[in-house]
């Protein structure tokens, strides 16, 4: 077996608050079709935005909201999205939920906890159609991994530690999936478990393989919402593999395949 | 040229990562000399030199033309060499990775020795690799392709890991 030396050209874009990094190697690393694809991918991306940012008070999202319009009136992905949330709602036995309450009790519509593994998962094909290409896209630290050629070696995946951002707790191999990780470490506390409204406690971080980032990113999502449950929860999806980081520093690998 | 050289390292010190990670070894930089004797640590540090005690010659690519030549130009005029490192015991099986060698930069990276040996069951070997878990790994040290962390924000992002990947282009 040979391992290539091809090199890596990376791509960087600041899109929904966060940044998007882009590895390519192959044949279409560097070239005019690398970054054609890379300019559909972040058009498409901002797109998705401008339709579902819930900081937007004009996106289709904020409105629905509101109550301004109906959901019949909302583009496809919108009912897509908000489809995968209830499904997510009801596999996490409520854990996971788009709609959360808002500071004054009325609960808020907030589909970013699927939109952003969704997007990032279907903004992937533009790159992944570059032939003999490798591509690994991560938004904010969540990713979809692609291999072209069997002959070049996996994308290799730093998970880091969630209470030392300048260290890893593990590293994986991914040839074709999708890694996502929540948890705390950059944004603070900013995922709460949807049935009482508390910040998980004992979880640091979870970090989730799966075949694509959208179920990828719900479940870690959920997984960490859950707090004490999470790693009995995600012992019992299947496809699904990964490593919790729980606050005292213990790290535990779960594999359903 | 330096960029190729980064990224073929990295590959090699993942090797070493997959299967030769154990306690005596978690002292991050040694980990690429664990598995190849020759010129790694020479081409890790200096990147000019490295390839002192390297031997056979010629046979610069089993198979992987496509990507080399585009790559290395400019650097024709000099041979490539081989180095064959020794085979390294872990709890797959037997490892032995072999490099090539160019203006003291590897260009090449092939695994001569795979636990169960033919390609079939190298895919299977890769696939099922367990994830590692490392006590600590700073970032320097673990050759990776990209960070995996709680979503961190466009201003997060400035300090981290992933930052620094980008920015080195590696």
């Amino acid at each position: 077996m040979t391992v290539s030396s091809s090199p890596l050209q990376r791509y960087v874009a600041h899109l929904m608050g966060m940044p998007v990094s882009l590895a390519l190697r192959g044949r279409h690393a560097e070239d005019e079709a690398a970054r054609g694809a890379w300019e559909r991918c972040v058009a498409e991306l901002t797109e998705v935005d401008r339709t579902f940012s819930t900081y937007r008070e004009d996106s289709v999202v904020s409105r629905l909201s509101r109550g301004e319009i109906d959901l019949a009136d909302c583009p496809a992905e919108v009912r897509e999205v908000l489809g995968l949330g209830e499904q997510a709602r009801v596999e996490s036995a409520g854990a996971f939920d788009v709609r959360c309450p808002g500071p004054d009790g009325v609960p808020v519509l907030d589909p970013s906890g699927v939109v952003k593994g969704w997007a990032v998962q279907r903004a992937s094909a533009h790159l992944r159609a570059l032939p003999d290409t490798d591509v690994c896209l991560s938004a904010g630290g969540d990713m979809v991994c692609h291999v072209a050629d069997e002959s070049r070696p996996a994308w290799r995946v730093g998970v880091e530690d969630p209470l030392d951002p300048q260290q890893l707790v593990a590293t994986v191999e991914v040839r074709r999936g999708a890694v996502a990780t929540s948890g705390t470490a950059h944004r603070g506390e900013h995922i709460t478990d949807a049935r009482t409204g508390d910040l998980p406690s004992v979880v640091a971080s979870v970090t989730v393989l799966a075949d694509d980032l959208t179920w990828a990113d719900i479940d870690a999502t959920a997984a960490y919402a859950m707090g004490a449950d999470a790693l009995t929860w995600l012992r019992a999806r299947a496809g699904r593999r990964g490593v919790v980081v729980w606050r005292d520093g213990r790290r535990e690998v779960f594999d359903s395949h | 040229m330096k960029r190729i050289s980064y990224w073929v390292l990295s590959t090699v010190s993942a090797v070493v990562l997959l299967f030769g990670f154990d306690a005596s070894q978690r002292g991050a930089t040694s980990t690429p000399t664990a598995t190849i004797s020759g010129g790694t640590s020479g081409t890790k540090s200096g990147q000019s030199s490295g390839s002192d005690n390297s031997t056979s010659s010629g046979n610069s690519s089993g198979n992987s033309s496509k990507n080399s030549s585009g790559n290395n130009s400019g650097s024709t005029r000099s041979s490539t060499k081989t180095v064959t490192g020794s085979v390294a015991q872990t709890q797959w099986g037997p490892v032995q990775v072999e490099l090539a060698v160019r203006n003291g930069s590897i260009t090449k990276v092939s695994i001569l020795q795979y636990p169960n040996g033919n390609g079939r069951d190298v895919e299977i070997a890769r696939y099922s690799l367990p994830i590692l878990i490392h006590e600590t790994l700073s970032s320097q040290s673990a050759n990776i392709d990209m960070v995996s962390g709680a979503t961190y924000t466009s201003t997060g992002y400035l300090q981290s890991l992933q930052s620094a990947l980008d920015q080195a282009n590696l």
